[in-house]
């Protein structure tokens, strides 16, 4: 006989990834059925967009450190898939350069995030201090980025990125049209968001709460934030890399500016205006902003970052839980007043109780 | 010119880097150390400062007047600032981050929209060089240097020794207790916030003729004084000054062998190392 | 068996010796208790003896290993757990996340990575300590909305689930009433037996309640020590705390 209880606490960290496929389903229709094919990749950029903002509410959301910086893990990751997919000054690479250059849009980032996380966790950085050191990181390597043109394409950026497309041992697999790039992304934003709340609902992401709420209390129980800390920055910055890649394989053109602040900073906004803390919130609120830049885009491009910096202050004043929380109890309210129930409040997802 | 002048000139003009870089940093730190508020858009402030001097510049007034009336409107719209928007952002740190980093896009936005993204050229108000011992020194650069000393000495002894340097402190130390003695904190949070912004006018004014005048040239300053706080430390003037002689020593030693931009990124990592050893800050005691 | 002792233990900060000279040593399975009017540096040694505050003279040794070199955390996973003055929980989280913290504090931050949920013997176990703190009927409840007596004794749970040897407690009875501090007193008294307790109080009541031994602190320096009745009688103790003390030599 199953154990209804277990199998739920079980499988209650597949719900997001649901909820995402959910999201992504709806957007590609949407776009589809807006403008075709072009739009579609259009909406492959905004769900890729969905995953950096899912590596910046780990971070920020759950672990409670606002970063000013994560494009430029983001950025890096995409150099990566450059550097390995065209005719770079990186080395020639024979076997699935795009491959390649996944894992080292994944493992550079990562180790740039170990070295940082390093100094910066061992000397108690953190607060206002920790989103200064963020910010500068990101001006600086934009303003290096687009002097570097060797290196990091200079002014210009790299061209003519192609898409991925793998061979392993007699099977080739190659992301062509615009549908089957916008499926792999979706499928690969699901994913990692089930692993992610996978591992959040348990006894690393219970640290990782404590970590946001008093991490000097944990110290005193024993546990080194320090190392919690450093494996979230790591695990955040190779998501964002990931995502790079795939912004990079998607776009077709990479330049450094997809390391730089105003990047960073708007997908702050993402998390903000979705939901901090619920992983599909970040994902919908990159689609919501980036969509609606879209529409404002084809009207008047001139205003859209004014548009952005009032966004951030509206934000400010008049903040809220985000979209997802706010659509889950209206949601929630309307079915009980479909149902004629009155009164008792949500049930709390609780990983204790296994609900 | 010999080497000796070569090397002399560079000393200048590091020190001048140096004494503007203090404005700057002591305009952040005390609006930081009184209002617990990282002002982001500190660096805009002194983007202002540089156009309030082209204003100056094509309406043909004296080019001193101009830094001066720069720096006392950049001073007004920072205590209008305050009063409108900066003190809704107390208490919360995500608030004051994005909420001035919001305000610095708009008015990087707004003087794009209004004067166009190209560098402007801005004429000194004094050209010529003046020799001493030999070496020509440029007239302007000088005097920029012995503007910031002094307005840097006049800081700190009016936060010493002036009445309303003893309120802000008391403020600073215990705003419920000030209060109760009669002290009316909100306008000593307007009045600090205004002279942070003022400080950062007039560093913008005085900096206009020597660098390129571009609506985004606030976030590198907004950079390098983050460098300095963080390496001096935030508690006391003198550790936001000793940490502007460090950082804008580094850049300016680092800069002549090498580009701005790898004096920057070296700078920052350094400043990241010191944070790793002394998290505190080099010159604010444990 | 000594479990801790401090050598010649002391902390400047500017001019003032906080703690100065101080030398003792706690006994394994002992209720010590540490009184001293405001000021006289009780919380200082405690502080010390986490690793707050790094000394300018003297060593600590826990179980013969000397302290000097360990960070916070570190020190916490020997085996030695504070409950602070000022009340520190995880407000944002239930009373019952707040104790497994307490439990998996001393494990290795990966452990469990992948494992989707709490171990239930570990909620077990916590749900078991509540009991003992008589938190159990608030398990689901945010700690943050506790009052000041429960936050306590969430605390003394937090600290008990992370099985210290040498258990501090800085003004455990703190803000409560007759009755709660009796409670309190009893509690103290249950913990200790396996566990040795290093208590500062200033309730007197309490203080002879549950404390097996006892050090007088005045002015950052040891005064005294011995049971409860060697020390209420001492003179020196009574003009310390009246304010006429003036240590002698």
């Amino acid at each position: 006989m199953i154990n209804k209880k277990v199998v739920q606490s079980k499988v209650a960290h597949l719900r997001p990834g649901f909820q995402v496929l959910a999201l992504t389903l709806i957007v590609g229709t949407g776009a589809f059925l807006y403008r075709g094919s072009p739009a579609v990749d259009q909406a492959t950029i905004w769900v890729i967009y969905g995953l950096f903002a899912v590596s910046i509410d780990i971070l920020w959301g759950y672990c409670g450190m606002l970063t000013f910086g994560q494009a430029v893990f983001f950025g890096l990751g995409a150099m990566c898939y450059a550097w390995t997919t065209t005719d770079t000054w990186f080395p020639h690479v024979d076997w699935n350069p795009a491959l390649a250059g996944i894992l080292l849009s994944i493992l550079l980032p990562a180790l740039l995030g170990l070295v940082l996380g390093y100094f910066l966790f061992y000397g108690k950085v953190r607060g206002p201090y920790f989103v200064i050191v963020t910010l500068a990181l990101a001006f600086l390597m934009q303003a290096l980025g687009n002097g570097w043109t060797k290196v990091f394409g200079g002014f210009m950026g790299f061209f003519g990125v192609p898409t991925a497309s793998v061979e392993l041992g007699g099977w080739s697999f190659g992301l062509t049209t615009p549908l089957t790039r916008y499926i792999t992304v979706s499928l690969l934003l699901a994913g990692v968001v089930v692993v992610s709340a996978r591992i959040l609902r348990g006894p690393f992401g219970l640290r990782v709460a404590g970590v946001r709420d008093n991490d000097q209390r944990l110290e005193y129980l024993g546990t080194s934030t320090v190392k919690t800390k450093l494996v979230v920055f790591i695990g955040s910055a190779a998501i964002a890399g990931f995502a790079g890649a795939l912004f990079a394989s998607t776009s077709g053109f990479v330049s450094a500016d997809l390391m730089g602040t105003l990047l960073s900073t708007e997908a702050v906004i993402w998390v903000a205006i979705g939901g901090r803390m619920t992983l599909i919130g970040a994902v919908l609120g990159a689609v919501v902003v980036r969509g609606f830049g879209y529409i404002i885009s084809s009207i008047a491009v001139e205003y859209w970052t004014l548009f952005l910096g009032a966004l951030f202050i509206f934000m400010v004043l008049f903040g809220s839980k985000g979209l997802w929380v706010i659509g889950g109890s209206a949601a929630a309210r309307l079915s009980r007043l479909l149902e004629g129930r009155r009164g008792s409040r949500d049930i709390v997802e609780n990983r204790t109780t296994g609900r | 010119m010999s080497t000796l002048d070569v090397v002399l000139l560079q000393i200048l003009n590091t020190a001048v880097i140096v004494g503007v870089l203090m404005l700057v940093a002591i305009g952040l730190a005390i609006i930081y150390g009184l209002m617990d508020v990282l002002n982001l858009a500190h660096g805009e402030l002194l983007m202002l400062g540089c156009y309030g001097v082209v204003i100056a510049n094509d309406l043909g007034l004296n080019l001193w007047l101009g830094v001066l009336l720069a720096s006392v409107i950049v001073g007004l719209l920072g205590w209008l600032l305050e009063r409108v928007f900066i003190r809704r952002l107390y208490g919360s740190h995500f608030a004051g981050l994005l909420g001035t980093w919001g305000l610095g896009i708009i008015l990087v936005q707004t003087i794009r929209l209004i004067f166009g993204p190209e560098p402007v050229p801005v004429r000194a108000p004094l050209e010529g060089a003046i020799s001493i011992l030999g070496t020509p020194f440029p007239q302007y650069r000088l005097a920029v240097l012995g503007i910031s000393a002094g307005l840097i000495v006049l800081l700190l002894l009016s936060y010493r020794y002036l009445t309303i340097g003893i309120k802000t402190r008391a403020v600073f130390q215990d705003q419920e207790m000030a209060q109760c003695c009669g002290i009316r904190a909100p306008r000593i949070y307007a009045g600090t916030f205004s002279l942070g912004a003022s400080l950062a006018g007039v560093a913008g004014g005085l900096i206009a003729p020597l660098v390129s005048v571009d609506p985004f040239m606030g976030a590198g300053y907004l950079v390098r004084s983050f460098m300095t706080v963080i390496v001096g430390g935030v508690g006391s003037l003198g550790g936001v000054a000793g940490g502007a002689g460090v950082i804008g020593g580094a850049e300016g030693v680092i800069s002549y062998f090498s580009s701005g931009i790898i004096a920057q990124v070296v700078v920052l990592a350094l400043a990241i190392v010191v944070v790793r050893i002394r998290p505190q800050g080099l010159f604010v005691r444990k | 068996m000594t479990l801790l002792k401090t050598e010649q233990l002391g902390v400047r900060f500017g001019g003032i010796w906080a703690l100065r000279d101080f030398t003792v040593q706690v006994e394994q399975g002992a209720v010590h208790g540490f009184i001293g009017p405001n000021g006289s540096g009780k919380s200082t040694l405690f502080h010390l003896i986490t690793g707050h505050y790094a000394p300018t003279t003297g060593e600590i040794y826990f179980k013969n290993t000397s302290l000097s070199n360990l960070t916070t955390d570190a020190r916490a996973r020997l085996g030695l757990t504070i409950k602070f003055q000022i009340t520190s929980v995880f407000e944002g989280l239930t009373v019952l996340e707040n104790v497994l913290l307490g439990l998996m504090g001393r494990r290795s931050p990966l452990s469990g990575f992948f494992s989707g949920t709490v171990a239930p013997a570990d909620r077990d176990r916590a749900l078991e300590i509540l009991e003992t703190v008589h938190l159990a009927d608030r398990r689901d409840t945010l700690a943050g909305v506790l009052g000041h007596g429960e936050k306590c004794w969430l605390e003394i749970g937090m600290s008990l689930a992370a099985e210290p040897e040498l258990l501090l407690l800085d003004e455990p009875a703190s803000g409560m009433g007759r009755e709660e501090t009796k409670q309190t007193a009893r509690l103290v008294r249950n913990l200790s037996g396996t566990r040795t307790i290093m208590v500062i109080e200033h309730d007197m009541e309490f203080v002879r309640a549950v404390a097996d031994t006892i050090t007088v602190l005045f002015k950052g320096e040891l005064l005294t020590a011995g049971t409860y009745d060697d020390v209420k009688n001492d003179e020196r103790v009574i003009d310390a705390y009246l304010g006429r003390g003036r240590k002698n030599g």
